[in-house]
């Protein structure tokens, strides 16, 4: 390895100096200037009175609930799904996995708004799937406009194939040769799932559980199109106080719960991280 | 270390690239613009709505700039409604605020009944009176402001008006008790957007708690009016359970074209709307043709939209001669054509095939509601008691 000189020093430095600047410009001094707000009164005076609303109002605690709900179901939802896609992908061998193995990756190159209209067109009442009962004489009305059920159906649309990616990466990492070995001391399947591919595979369960929650919690574009007029998620409530309340010092601490609600995955999937090293320094 | 200098060397290239790169364009640009324009004195205009009306200006620039005798260079500043709306009459006013006098705010185009907005933020000397007598186009505007007479020059016109689908409902309901038996009677055939997504739903809202209040409190932003408001909250809280509903449960749609979709989808027949977007879509064969429009009577709300001269900019001498333009025939045909505005001037001065379209669309008797701040009260009062509701 290289001696570190003050030139090498100085090339780290100027390396890093364009993303710190911008993480501390565009990220840091936001968020501490919206931490400030949300104790701020609106007349300059120290208050904790916006918090007591998010927590107390009928309306608000019905947002955060409704949001968690809504988040919780993606999240499990699509994991699950994922899973099964996944453990499909990796252990069966046909054309017909493989013709799966490349579709199941486009949805990530749609732009959000697009995929949303797309799939208004098919679910709405008067939709595709109407339309095609009408043609068999009958009149199906999906219901999942403007209320919870859309959101989830187009959450798991957009998640399924990101925690799949990242799930059929972490399958394909445990070596062939350990699951025959295995199979051949005389393991069920069930046990070889269990015992085996299930432990070697959680931690990135965990990665795509905790990128999934966060990414969901502050979502606006599903919810503002496809959401009803109450409950409503938090991104679409921050925009209402914002935007249509002009109610800043709210909308600042509701940033702030937003991102507190965000943290508490991250947090613990930070400290099962740690824990599992330690473990392994043990062993 | 080779490579290292090879990475520094490329890093510093491409820096001074983007930097000088950044300066010519900027160079290039002024200088053509400098030769072919003649000096002229720049105007940059500021204008908010939808994308229609970033449509309208980008063509009546167009025109305007191309014009051989046009004294001035105009360039646009759009902000789309929805992104930042609230910002720019934010922008202005803390622009005024912080004692700038010399901004390149030089001319604003708004809502006749959002000025009061700005007014409420930074005072009414953020604009300057109009001398009417350069602007000699002025005196053929039928359309006369709400608002601050002396200090706009209204350039076109936009209503709220019902549409419905003929095919479907030939005698649309058109007074207030009419409506209300009608909608009752048609159960799940009427919606309206929720008012803090769109100004049609906005406008129906108004009409409601504005219906029997004196004419004074439609252009009021005083909060004793909000007390008034009772029978109008009662009466949309009496129409919920008959209005749209999907999965079981009454929803609202969100947007002005959330409404219009579920026209088109046939999901409902009757909807208030803005003239212009009807009209728009109607044009490009997304509605049907069966669907028209009517006014309700008292009309749902119209405002007249306005150019005014913030005092913080440029030379105010040097906007008149566009205003002037917008508001001749040949503007207005544009104004016209580009988004079926309803014209300022008399009608029979327009030369357009699409004139009949808006022909009646009457502006003087526009219900003209402009309650500033109020509309927040408002929108917080709705999300409440009406969006809450079963």
């Amino acid at each position: 390895m290289e001696k570190k000189t003050w030139k090498t020093n100085l090339f780290i430095v100027l390396m890093l100096a364009p993303s710190l600047i911008m993480t501390l410009g565009v990220i840091v001094y936001p968020l501490i200037n919206t931490f400030i707000r949300s104790f701020t009164a609106k007349d300059g005076s120290f208050t904790i009175e916006h918090y007591k609303f998010i927590f107390t109002d009928d309306i608000a605690v019905g947002n955060i609930i409704y949001t968690l709900w809504i988040v919780v179901v993606t999240v499990i939802g699509s994991i699950f799904i994922s899973y099964l896609l996944a453990l499909y992908l990796r252990f069966t061998d046909s054309k017909i996995s493989k013709f799966i193995g490349t579709l199941y990756i486009l949805p990530r190159f749609m732009p959000t708004l697009v995929a949303v209209y797309a799939m208004i067109t098919v679910i709405r009442d008067s939709g595709l799937l109407n339309r095609i009962s009408v043609l068999f004489g009958g009149d199906f009305k999906p219901g999942l406009m403007y209320n919870a059920k859309g959101i989830i159906l187009m959450n798991l649309w957009f998640n399924i194939p990101f925690a799949t990616m990242i799930i059929v990466a972490s399958l394909s990492a445990i070596p062939d040769s350990i699951i025959e070995s295995a199979r051949d001391v005389g393991a069920k399947k069930l046990n070889v799932f269990f015992k085996i591919i299930l432990p070697l595979s959680i931690k990135d369960v965990m990665i795509a559980m905790t990128f999934i929650f966060m990414s969901n919690i502050s979502s606006f574009t599903t919810p503002y199109v496809m959401g009803g007029n109450n409950p409503i998620m938090l991104g679409v409530y921050l925009r209402k106080q914002f935007s249509e309340y002009s109610n800043y010092e709210l909308a600042a601490a509701l940033s702030v719960v937003m991102f507190v609600l965000s943290s508490i995955p991250a947090l613990i999937y930070i400290y099962t991280n740690l824990k599992e090293q330690e473990w392994e320094k043990t062993h | 270390m080779k490579n290292k200098k090879i990475i520094v060397c490329v890093l510093v290239l491409t820096l001074a690239i983007l930097m000088f790169g950044g300066c010519q364009k900027e160079q290039q640009s002024s200088e053509t613009s400098k030769e072919t324009q003649n000096e002229k004195p720049k105007v940059t205009l500021w204008a908010t709505g939808s994308d229609n009306v970033r449509k309208l200006f980008e063509k009546a620039i167009d025109t305007y700039n191309s014009k051989p005798d046009a004294k001035s260079v105009v360039e646009l500043q759009f902000i789309m409604s929805g992104t930042g709306e609230q910002s720019l009459s934010d922008r202005i006013a803390a622009a005024k605020l912080a004692g700038q006098t010399n901004t390149d705010f030089d001319l604003l185009a708004e809502n006749g009944s959002s000025l009061s907005n700005y007014v409420d933020k930074a005072g009414k000397d953020l604009f300057v009176p109009i001398d009417f007598s350069k602007i000699p186009n002025f005196k053929y505007v039928k359309m006369k402001s709400a608002f601050y007479t002396e200090y706009v020059v209204p350039y076109r016109g936009t209503t709220v008006v019902m549409a419905y689908d003929s095919a479907r409902l030939p005698n649309p309901p058109k007074t207030f008790d009419e409506l209300t038996q009608w909608i009752k009677n048609n159960p799940g055939r009427f919606t309206y957007n929720s008012p803090g997504t769109g100004g049609a739903g906005a406008a129906f809202v108004n009409w409601a708690l504005y219906k029997d209040l004196p004419p004074e409190a439609k252009v009021s932003t005083d909060e004793k009016w909000v007390d008034q408001w009772g029978p109008g909250w009662e009466w949309l809280k009496e129409i919920h359970p008959y209005l749209y509903k999907s999965g079981g449960k009454v929803v609202y749609p969100n947007k002005n074209q959330g409404a219009l979709d579920l026209l088109i989808n046939k999901e409902v027949d009757l909807i208030p709307a803005w003239a212009d977007m009807v009209l728009d879509n109607l044009s490009k064969g997304i509605l049907p043709d069966t669907v028209k429009i009517y006014q309700l009577d008292p009309p749902l709300s119209g405002t007249d939209v306005v150019f005014a001269i913030p005092s913080i900019g440029g030379n105010p001498e040097d906007t008149y001669d566009f205003i002037n333009f917008m508001i001749s025939p040949e503007g207005q045909k544009i104004c016209l054509e580009t988004i079926f505005a309803i014209p300022v001037i008399d009608i029979s001065l327009i030369d357009s095939d699409v004139k009949q379209m808006v022909a009646d669309l009457d502006p003087s008797k526009f219900n003209v509601i402009s309650i500033g701040k109020l509309e927040d009260i408002r929108n917080q009062i709705w999300d409440k008691t009406i969006a809450t509701l079963p």
